[in-house]
């Protein structure tokens, strides 16, 4: 998409560009339109290198750097939420819109909630009691969501989006690939601004586990009760995730990872480390400290 | 974990040896596992024929789901909205299950065979004694074997507590919200367990323990002892051990 293909109503390009995702600074995305509100972001621009264009007022819009695509707004926040919005009804941008298919081979439950748009649900899946599963979610084949888990839940967005009106329609993607099963009362979040929430095969989700926007988990990973992965983290293969344990925003874990029940982790975690304690650390390290308590 | 054949398998050097390990185990397990759950789905079968029985008194809110087979259901009961109770659950009288919680959902425990992972089928059921009382958006998980996960007599659960297969959670214990009890915990009555606590599999609390909030609990809990931290150590040493630091 380029920035002159949006009509001139809603944005005024100064510099024409191409772009292939929306997103904040310093999140994820690749060649990603964005905006700063306010000048003190202009570092945290410098640094963010997946930025193509930007959306700026025209206080801030003289410093930025000549190389990136450029659109002059009273209101960025305003003008990317607008075409944000554009792009989700206008275009193709986000993905085609399809009426939901359900395969026959699949079981649905009857009190199950399956949205009439944007799903697809794979031969053998299996949609228990009161399971929610809402538009933009696909199931590969033999998924099986258990009863009160609800799949596809918007992003929430931080409070400064909370003037904008009309609000940021979700118009990203869960994809949950064959032989998952997310057990009892799971969340998984679809993120707003494009992007896609990725599970990736035979993949074991607990109950009561939330799993953030944009959040890719591997193959065969372990996700145990109660755990919580938030925005943007990013989980290798063969990973176990205790109980309890929260893994921040954008942390990379490498496969074979092993994260110890109750671990609050902030720093990325190598391919077969083990972590524990709050804030997490080398297990080996954990336990000696432990040994000094006790 | 010890028989986790992925960390016996990590310990070899020579990788072809390794290799073949590490198959030879995933076929094992694979068949060993698959075995199990066609076993184990012939059981339910048998054990779940009944028909759900309800008792006097009970309401079930219109849009609570229970399964119409396997059920047991005392009376007086008050089961809440979008609640949903499994095949081989067994509710005592005068119990209350709040909104969105789910009783006798599917247990956890997977097995890693070569580039699978496969679920253990559990058959047991889950028991709520009398006057029990469980909060909303709760999970309670069927016992793996035959036996039950059992919540105790006047026990009170919060919000979003998870309690796993083949747990055990004595009389009159308290647990509050976001807590979450592992697989074949042994509690004793008169418990209390704070907010957003977790307690590892296996782990035996005696009667009259505290686990305050946060906590997590990796060893057993001795009886009346009072435990914090993660992982948690008996309270006064985690006291002195942050005053020691500040």
């Amino acid at each position: 998409m380029r920035l002159s293909d949006i009509p001139r109503n809603l944005a005024m390009p100064v510099r024409d560009c191409d772009f292939h995702s929306l997103g904040f600074i310093g999140r994820s995305g690749a060649t990603k339109l964005s905006f700063i509100d306010d000048p003190s972001q202009l570092p945290e621009l410098k640094n963010d290198t997946h930025v193509a264009c930007v959306i700026a007022n025209e206080e801030s819009a003289e410093s930025i750097d000549p190389r990136l695509g450029l659109c002059i707004s009273e209101n960025p926040k305003r003008t990317f939420v607008e075409i944000h919005n554009w792009l989700a009804r206008e275009s193709e941008f986000y993905g085609k819109s399809f009426p939901s298919r359900v395969d026959r081979k699949a079981v649905v439950h009857p009190t199950a909630f399956v949205a009439s748009d944007c799903v697809e649900v794979g031969p053998f899946c299996e949609i228990g009691p009161n399971a929610v599963i809402l538009e933009r979610v696909v199931l590969g084949e033999g998924v099986i969501v258990r009863p009160g888990s609800v799949i596809g839940v918007d992003q929430t967005l931080p409070p400064r989006f909370a003037a904008v009106k009309p609000p940021p329609t979700a118009s990203g993607w869960v994809e949950i690939h064959r032989y998952v099963d997310v057990h009892a009362n799971c969340c998984i979040n679809k993120p707003i601004f494009g992007g896609r929430t990725e599970i990736g095969e035979f993949t074991k989700l607990d109950n009561l586990v939330e799993i953030g926007p944009n959040a890719r988990v591997g193959k065969r990973c372990l996700l145990v009760a109660a755990c919580a992965l938030a925005e943007d983290a990013e989980i290798g293969n063969d990973v176990w995730i205790g109980p309890n344990s929260t893994v921040s925003q954008g942390i990379r874990v490498g496969d074979g990872a092993f994260i110890t029940i109750g671990a609050v982790v902030v720093n990325d975690v190598s391919a077969g480390q083990r972590v524990s304690g709050n804030f997490a650390i080398d297990h080996d390290k954990f336990i000696a400290l432990m040994r000094r308590i006790r | 974990m010890r028989h986790d054949p992925f960390r016996i398998a990590a310990s070899i050097r020579n990788p072809s040896i390794k290799a073949s390990i590490q198959t030879a185990y995933g076929i094992l397990e694979y068949c060993r596992t698959s075995y199990g759950n066609s076993r184990a789905r012939k059981s339910i079968r048998s054990t779940e024929r009944f028909a759900t029985e309800v008792g006097q008194g009970t309401r079930i809110h219109p849009t609570a789901y229970v399964a119409p087979k396997g059920v047991r259901i005392g009376g007086e009961c008050r089961i809440g909205p979008r609640a949903v109770v499994m095949g081989g659950s067994f509710i005592d009288d005068h119990v209350t299950i709040g909104p969105r919680s789910i009783v006798g959902s599917e247990g956890y425990i997977c097995k890693r065979c070569l580039t699978k992972v496969i679920p253990v089928v559990h058959v047991g059921g889950v028991q709520i004694r009398k006057r029990a009382r469980i909060g909303g958006n709760c999970c309670i998980d069927k016992a793996v074997d035959s036996s039950n996960t059992v919540i105790g007599e006047e026990t009170v659960l919060g919000d979003f507590i998870h309690v796993a297969h083949n747990a055990r959670i004595g009389s009159r214990c308290w647990i509050d919200s976001n807590s979450m009890i592992a697989g074949y915990v042994k509690m004793g009555d008169e418990i209390t367990i704070e907010a957003n606590a977790s307690i590892s599999n296996r782990v035996e609390i005696g009667e009259h323990a505290a686990v305050l909030s946060g906590s997590v609990v990796t060893k057993n809990v001795d009886a009346n002892q009072v435990v914090s931290g993660n992982f948690a150590v008996d309270r006064r040493k985690h006291e002195a051990y942050l005053a020691g630091r500040s």
